[in-house]
Formats: structure tokens, C-alpha cells, sequence
């Protein structure tokens, strides 16, 4: 990606008396859309009686003044004002869903790709307009987007203010978006059109909408400062905002009357903030194109790796030199207290040979001489480790074609290295790779890494909801996609509390009786009312001593690309409050075939055991 | 042959043509009536319909007939109209649902001839203002609209002197000023705000006379009789009509200060007593389309409506009527 995205803009028109003009007019100013009504929006219709049902001649514009590319790609539909199909009057009603379903219609006609509306108040006055949406968004006669325009802070504030009386009801607008696309079912074609206030909220009530389908932002003129040589510009407030959305590749909808000479000036500055956004650090780089995307973990236990899959994972720039540093310590562990001789390391799960590698470097730096074990069960690898044995490691270098499970050493190691970790640690079954190597560790051996703690957070995000939940294969348990882990580059998303540890395993572990099985429980405070959709998952390893790798957000291992986190979702969302306790219980299952976790809740609300006997997802010895 | 239409792009036939040659589209859906005097009204109206939504603004200088060619000027807009109030005979203030705000006068070029001449133009609301009315001292205006903002303007150099942003939580629908007074206004607004009442508000006018009497019409088709010093409780509400109510206008004639015309969504045009419990005196249903306009000059109604027809129509006094 060497060129950058311009911002993507639209502008929004209160009328449009003449189509091609506004068109014309936004296209010079470089905006790439516009907003306009399909009927004029004041032209009421009446469906019921009287003289006005028989009105003749046309509602509005025909679609000949445009074509059909321009009415797709160009034009965002906005709707009549006094449509109230949620009225408790019954001609009212009726001749407001008549005229919605009008215009809804015609915007399908058109072909428009989206078309954008108002929540102005709480589900209690909305329900019959969701279902109306969500009854058009269904079926398949109409292929536009809904972008639902919910302002971030409640007007009635404002309002009051010019009042004696005080402000009753204050709710939040999330929570009328909230209730609506619960009403709409989730719908993947409902999206927001966050409208950015004047005020800017906290920044904890504005990292909710990043779990929420922001699509767009809309900005009000009126929220632009002009800065000292005449143009305008957003405040450090409102361009954190903005910051924040870069991210999720929002688009822009600017409205209002333009308060400068061109309205030019506006997107001028918008591609501009866009540009100094872009975030182009090793990950966002690395992971471009995988945001949110589902990813089945790796098993490379049961499956040979790919040399495409080897190669990628060799490129991490973190991961081997924390390794190399690690083995290098270590090393120096044991000059510190043994008879000059040579130190056995056994790399184990040598796969190509980077661990191998580092291990030479590390004993080379020591000053140490050393010799190495590289054990990989992939036979193909196998054929690229004993390339690099004969041609650069030479003789420093013993290839082992074989299961480290079943190997049978000449001779003990001093240090042990693996690479066996997976996103939640041990989910690529680490633990039951390295008890069965622990024989042939010297006493005072060490193993690399030393300990791994898995960490689970609950998080808020209706994409991923929305993904799982299209997952649905029907060969499986109906269930199956929503008891099943998922590696995920997480983007949209909100993190309803800070990840807490879950398990920790240590190596190498001289416990009487092995048992990988474990069972925890874990509390999580809910600070603002929002929807929990499943639980993030992370590890942090100590490889040696302080040299660690980490994943979990907190204490994340700059650069390194290696592990996306893991994503476990539960079945339904649960609208959470402020002040509610989440207990949520995971287990790690083991028999002698395979690994599973199950996880379930007991608060705010119990929910059923997911991925029961590993019904759904396990992994294999 | 060279002359047809090719049938199978009429698309492209109908983009290329040139507009300018369309034949001129018959602007029905009328939106105000004004009568300043018996030589000074203004007739205003949107093409709601047709490929441009532009307006038209009348001007007449006899009020006996408003057939559009009979106007004394007839002048076409690049936007849509909305409302307009007069600020002297031949000075007023139109606002459009582009959002701007026109100062415009009548300039008299020859006995025949006159013209109107564009003054002051201000864009400053941030949607389609939909209501405009003006203080007694004819040098403010009350402005609001779709915004959901209410603007006070010193038209001398028209800067908005006072601006309410989200004076409510939904559109304007209406507002008007306390007779006598530069300062007081009153607004409705979809937000239904005001009144306990759950319902959308539409339409309010102030009694010219007694200066605490309002009327507020909603989109049941109630009217409440509301006196602003105390609020909570109309004097009296009924519902007068099946559709929402689209404008309310007292009788500005001080001996019939009591009447109130009204009209909604439909084709009616009602006068009722205010001092009698709403008592109806007159009523007429003669437009075929919905009424927007009213306007009182003496003690005649004028109406116009979306069918394109302005009607007069003779309203007694109450006492005539009852007795």
C-alpha cells in the first residue's frame, strides 16, 4: 500500500431544487456523494380519503435525470420529515407508511446503494419503524445500505437549557440504536451515521461506538473552528474523534450551510486530517485486509504447516530476537555454574529452522560452544532443516525427523526451545507437547519458553456478532460456529473491561501428577451500559526470566505480528448495564485424543455451557 | 425521420434536451398568501413535483383576482419557498428550503412596470427554514426550520442576532410573534415539546389583541387555545379535523379578534369562535388538493392550496352567525 486513501466525503443537501446542479456542484468541490430527498420534503401524500388521494401527475422526479451508475454510486437517499409510522394515531400512521414504504421503493428503484435516516427518539417510538426497515433489508428486492443517523450526545440537553422546566428523560442515543438494530435482528445492512456533536462526550462513551457499525461520520458545519489564516478546522477534541473512526474506514457526511466562501475548504481539511491519520506502523501493515476477519486457529499438531504459512511467520522482526536474547541468557545461566563443556540445547518443533538459528547466534555471543537438537515432525520441513544442517549449520546441528513425542534422545538437554504457543497460549497444546519432552531435560534444566498465562476480556462488537453468526455451516451442530475459537485481527470493536489471566502453565512442570485440565472463574465490572458479544483472547509468555512475548494488550510486544489475538463468542448478545458483573466460567478439557475449552456465563444473566464435550471445537493431540 | 426519438434512449434523449426549451411547468403547490393592503399581496409557491423544485413569488397589486396572469410581478426563485412576511408595503422577507433568508423589494420601474429587487441574502440555517414571522417593529424576524434552530434577525443588516440551536429536538414547524412586542415568539415543532401532549405540533399564531391568547394546532388534527401565562392547562382543545393541522391564523380586525381560520392536510378551510368553545362559523371545502395558505384582509378569508387555486371566501361575524 504505498499510495494514500483520500478521505471519502459526501455532502448533504437540504432540498436539491435542481439534481444535476447539486451533483455538479458537490463533484467540483471534490465530494464524492450527496444526500438528498428522493420527494420534496415538504410535499406531504395522502393514502387514505379525501380530494388529495386522486392527486394526478407525478409524486416526484423521474429516474431518467440521472442514470442508473450516477443514482448508484452518487446519491444517498434521505427521507420525508413528518413520516411518523410510529404514531398512536391511526391516519397518521397509515399514511406515513405508505409514504415510507413510497420512498423506499423508489430508492430501490433507483438502484441507490444507501439511504440514511433519523432516530430522534428511544425504541418506545421507533419499533414500527424498524420493523418496516428491517422487512426491506431482508428481502432481497432492494440492495441499499440503512445508514441510521444517531446524534453522539441527546439534544433535550441543549434544548432545556433554553428552558425554565428541567429535562426529565436524558437517554443516551446509543441507547436507541441499541434497541433498533436489536429490533432489526442484527441486520449486516444497517449502519450507523454517527452524528458528531458540538460537545464531545467522554472518550469511554464514544470507544463504544468503535464495537458499532460505524459507517459514517456526519459533521455539522457548525462544529468547525477557523483557524488563523481563515479556514476551517476541528478542535483537538473533535479531531481525536475522527482519529478514532480512521480505523473502521469510515466515510464523511458533511452538513449545514457553508460558513467560509467555498465549501471546498471543508473537504480540503478533512483529506488532510485523513491523511495524518492513516496509521501505517508493522501490524496495521501486516494485518491490511484482515480486520475482523474469522480465521480457524491453526493446528499444526494434527496438520503440516505450508511453506507459504512457515514463511510469513518467519518475517515477525520481535518474536526470534526475544528468542535469541532468551536462549543467550540463559546460556549465560549456565556458564555461570557449570564445568566448561558443551551445552546441549534441543530445539523441538524446529519447524524451518529459525529457533535453530538463533540458538547459534545466542551461543556464539555467549562464547559458548553448543550443541544443537532440532527436532520437527514435518517431513517437509525436515527436507529444509537438513539443507541448512549440511550447507551452514554443519556439524554444530543434529536434524531429528521425528514427533518430539516420540523421540528417543542420545543424551539430555540443558535448554530446551520451543515455539508451540498460539494466540490463547496454550491452544496449540504447548503443555501436552512439552510434558513429554520433560524427560529428557537435565534436572537443572531450562525449558524456553519458561511460562505462558493465557488472558480473557469481554468485548462489544456486533461485527464479529454478525460474523460468527453467518458462519453457520449446516453439516454441523446448529451451534457449532458460535462454540468455536476464532483467531481475529479485531478492529471493531469495544472492550467492555481490561483483559483479566486465565491459565497459566510452567515448564517444566514437576508436579507429582500432570494435569492440563483447568477450570477458572472470572469477574469483570461493567462501567457503561453497552451488549456483551463474546470474550477476547491473548497470552504473555516469559520466555526467559524478564524477556517476555505478549499479545495482551497491556504489555504487547511492539512490532510483533505473529499471533492475531482469539475470539470465543457466545450464542446470544446480552444487553449488559453499568454496574453489572460479568462471571464467566472457562474450562481447558483434556482427554487422550484432544484438548476443548468450554466456557459459560453465570452473571449478569446464565448462559449455557458453549462447546459441551468439545461437541463443536476441539483441538487434536 | 431526423426528428425522432430514437425509442430505445430515451434516457439519454431526455438528459440531453435542453432544458430551456421546456414548456414552463404550472406552479400548483401554492405555500403563502400575504395581503398587505388592498394593492400589496404576495402569492408564493414550490414546484414539488416537476424535475426542478424551484418556487415562484406573486406579487399583486389588486387583490380581487389571483389568477397567476393577472399578477403585477411574477418572479421565479432557484430554490424552493417556504414562507415570507411583509416588512412594509412593498418590502418583504422570504425564506427557502435552501435555507437562506431573501430581503426583497418591490421597485416600482414605471406606472405599469415594477419589479423586485433582490436586497440582503443570508444562508445560515443548516437545513430548509420552514417558518418566518415578524416583530411589530418590522426590524426583527423569527426564523426556524428543519434544523431544529431558532433564529432571531436584526433584518437592517440581516445578521442573526440571537440563534437557539436544538431550541428543539425536532423540526419547526411554526412560529409566531406576541403582537405589540419586539422580543416574544412562540415556536412548534415536531418534538411536541410545549404541551404534555405526545403528538407532533405543526401550527401556532398569537392573538393580535389579546396578547395572551395562542392557538397551537397538532398533527391529530387538535387545535388547544393555550394562555401563555399559564401553560399547563389549555383553555380548551378539541379535535376539529382528520388531518394534521397545517396553519392557524386569528383575524387580526380587533371587533373579531375571537375568529381563528384554520386548515390541515385536506381540502377544508374552518372558522371557529375561539371565545365560544371553539364554535364553528364557517367552514368550506371547495379546494380539491391540501390548503397551506391563509391570509385575512378585512373581514374575507383568502386561502390557497396545493390544487393552485387562491378562493375568498366571505366569513360573518360570529354574532351574525349564531343569531
Amino acid at each position: 500500500m504505498t499510495s494514500q486513501r483520500s478521505v471519502s466525503c459526501g455532502l448533504d443537501f437540504s432540498c436539491a431544487a435542481n439534481l444535476n446542479e447539486c451533483l455538479v456542484y458537490a463533484h467540483d468541490s471534490k465530494y464524492d456523494f450527496i444526500c438528498v430527498p428522493l420527494v420534496h420534503p415538504l410535499f406531504k401524500r395522502e393514502f387514505i380519503s379525501g380530494a388529495a388521494t386522486n392527486r394526478l401527475g407525478p409524486f416526484t422526479r423521474p429516474d431518467l435525470i440521472l442514470s442508473s451508475s450516477d443514482w448508484n454510486n452518487l446519491i444517498i437517499a434521505k427521507f420525508s420529515p413528518f413520516i411518523n409510522v410510529d404514531s398512536t394515531n391511526p391516519i397518521i400512521r397509515r399514511n406515513s407508511e405508505e409514504t415510507l414504504n413510497q420512498e423506499l421503493s423508489l430508492a430501490s428503484h433507483f438502484g441507490l446503494s444507501g439511504v440514511t435516516l433519523q432516530l430522534k427518539h428511544g425504541i418506545n417510538k421507533n419499533v414500527n419503524l424498524a420493523r418496516i426497515i428491517s422487512d426491506k433489508i431482508s428481502n432481497n428486492n432492494s440492495n441499499f445500505q440503512v445508514w441510521v443517523q444517531v446524534p453522539m450526545e441527546n439534544p433535550i440537553r441543549q434544548t432545556y437549557s433554553y428552558r425554565t422546566e428541567d429535562c426529565l428523560v436524558d437517554e443516551n442515543p446509543w441507547e436507541w440504536w441499541n434497541a433498533f438494530r436489536t429490533i432489526c435482528d442484527y441486520n449486516k445492512r444497517l449502519g450507523i451515521a454517527l452524528i458528531v456533536s458540538h460537545d464531545v462526550p467522554e472518550m469511554e462513551e464514544i470507544d463504544k461506538w468503535l464495537g458499532e457499525p460505524v459507517r459514517c461520520l456526519i459533521l455539522p458545519t457548525t462544529i468547525f473552528l477557523t483557524n488563523k489564516k481563515g479556514y476551517p478546522v476541528l478542535s483537538k477534541a473533535h479531531q481525536a474523534i475522527v482519529k478514532k473512526f480512521v480505523a473502521l474506514e469510515v466515510q464523511f457526511i458533511l452538513t449545514g450551510a457553508t460558513r467560509y466562501q467555498s465549501i471546498s475548504y471543508y473537504h480540503n481539511y478533512l483529506d488532510y486530517l485523513w491523511k495524518g491519520c492513516q496509521n501505517d506502523g508493522t501490524i496495521e501493515k501486516f494485518a491490511r485486509g484482515y480486520e475482523d476477519y474469522l480465521q480457524c486457529p491453526l493446528q499444526p499438531l494434527m496438520d503440516n504447516l505450508e511453506s507459504q504459512t512457515y514463511e510469513i511467520f518467519e518475517k515477525d522482526p520481535v518474536k526470534y530476537r526475544e528468542y535469541q536474547s532468551a536462549t543467550y541468557e540463559a546460556i549465560k545461566a549456565f556458564i555461570s555454574k557449570k564445568e566448561k563443556r558443551k551445552i546441549i540445547i534441543m530445539v523441538v518443533g524446529a519447524g524451518r529452522g529459525p529457533l535453530v538459528t538463533a540458538s547459534i547466534n545466542a551461543a556464539e555471543m555467549a562464547n559458548q560452544e553448543v550443541k544443537i537438537y532440532a527436532v520437527e515432525k514435518n517431513p517437509n520441513a525436515v527436507i529444509t532443516l537438513q539443507a541448512l544442517q549440511r550447507d551452514i549449520w554443519k556439524d554444530k546441528v543434529t536434524v531429528v525427523s521425528c514427533d518430539m513425542r516420540d523421540w528417543n534422545p542420545p543424551e539430555k538437554a540443558d535448554i530446551i526451545v520451543s515455539e508451540l504457543l498460539g494466540s490463547f497460549g496454550d491452544n496449540e497444546l504447548s503443555p501436552e507437547c512439552l510434558d513429554n519432552v520433560m524427560k529428557f531435560l537435565q534436572d537443572d534444566g531450562i525449558n524456553i519458553p519458561q511460562s505462558y498465562t493465557s488472558y480473557i476480556a469481554p468485548i462489544h462488537s456486533s461485527k464479529l456478532y454478525n460474523e460468527v453468526r453467518q458462519l453457520r455451516d449446516k453439516d454441523k451442530h446448529p451451534l457449532a460456529h458460535f462454540e468455536t475459537p476464532y483467531v481475529v485481527h479485531f478492529q471493531n470493536k469495544y472492550d467492555i473491561a481490561n483483559p483479566k489471566p486465565l491459565f497459566t502453565f510452567k515448564h517444566p512442570n514437576t508436579d507429582s501428577v500432570t494435569d492440563n485440565s483447568r477450570y477458572e472463574t472470572k469477574t469483570f465490572q461493567v462501567e457503561q451500559n453497552c451488549v456483551l458479544h463474546g470474550f477476547s483472547g491473548y497470552f504473555t509468555a516469559i520466555l526467559f526470566e524478564n524477556i517476555t512475548l505478549s499479545i495482551e494488550p497491556s504489555t504487547y510486544s511492539t512490532d510483533m505480528f505473529s499471533w492475531f489475538p482469539i475470539f470465543f463468542p457466545i450464542k446470544e448478545p446480552i444487553q449488559l448495564k453499568a454496574g453489572d458483573e460479568i462471571v464467566v466460567h472457562f474450562w481447558r478439557r483434556c482427554d487422550s485424543k484432544k484438548v476443548w475449552y468450554e466456557w459459560c456465563l453465570s452473571k449478569p444473566i446464565p448462559i449455557s455451557i458453549h462447546n459441551s464435550t468439545g461437541r463443536s471445537s476441539t483441538i487434536g493431540l | 425521420m431526423e426528428n425522432w426519438n430514437i425509442p430505445n434512449i430515451n434516457g439519454d434523449t431526455f438528459r440531453n434536451m435542453l432544458f430551456s426549451d421546456r414548456s414552463s411547468v404550472v406552479n400548483k403547490n401554492l405555500q403563502f398568501l400575504l395581503i398587505y393592503d388592498e394593492h400589496n399581496a404576495l402569492l408564493g409557491g414550490t414546484n414539488m413535483n416537476d424535475l426542478y423544485w424551484t418556487g415562484t413569488i406573486w406579487h399583486y397589486n389588486d387583490i380581487s383576482d389571483f389568477t397567476r396572469n393577472k399578477a403585477a410581478i411574477t418572479q421565479q426563485m432557484n430554490n424552493g419557498i417556504c414562507d415570507a412576511v411583509y416588512l412594509g408595503h412593498n418590502k418583504f422577507v422570504v425564506v427557502e428550503d435552501s435555507g437562506a433568508v431573501q430581503i426583497t423589494e418591490i421597485v416600482q420601474l414605471t406606472n405599469e412596470q415594477s419589479e423586485f429587487q433582490f436586497l440582503e441574502r443570508a444562508c445560515q440555517h443548516d437545513d430548509s427554514i420552514l417558518t418566518v414571522s415578524g416583530f411589530s417593529n418590522k426590524r426583527n424576524i423569527v426564523t426556524g426550520g428543519m434544523d431544529c434552530c431558532l433564529k432571531v434577525w436584526d433584518i437592517e443588516d440581516l445578521v442573526a442576532t440571537y440563534s437557539y440551536n436544538f431550541a428543539h429536538t425536532d423540526i419547526i414547524t411554526s412560529t409566531d410573534v406576541k403582537p405589540m412586542c419586539s422580543s416574544e415568539f412562540i415556536s412548534t415543532s415536531l418534538d411536541g415539546i410545549f404541551k404534555r401532549h405526545d403528538c407532533h405540533l405543526l401550527a401556532v399564531t398569537w392573538n393580535t389583541v389579546s396578547d395572551h391568547l395562542i392557538a397551537v394546532g397538532a398533527a391529530d388534527g387538535s387545535i388547544a387555545l393555550i394562555d401563555v401565562r399559564q401553560t399547563e392547562n389549555p383553555l380548551y382543545e378539541s379535535v376539529e379535523f382528520n388531518r394534521g393541522i397545517h396553519k392557524l391564523l386569528f383575524n387580526p380586525n380587533p371587533e373579531r379578534k375571537e375568529q381563528l381560520a384554520c386548515c390541515s392536510d385536506d381540502t377544508f378551510v374552518k372558522v371557529f369562535d375561539t371565545y365560544r368553545e371553539m364554535l364553528p362559523i364557517f367552514e368550506n371545502n371547495s379546494h380539491s388538493d391540501f390548503v397551506q395558505g391563509l391570509a385575512w384582509y378585512k373581514d374575507d378569508l383568502f386561502s390557497c392550496s396545493w390544487d393552485g387555486s387562491v378562493i375568498k371566501h366571505v366569513v360573518c361575524s360570529s354574532d351574525n352567525n349564531s343569531s
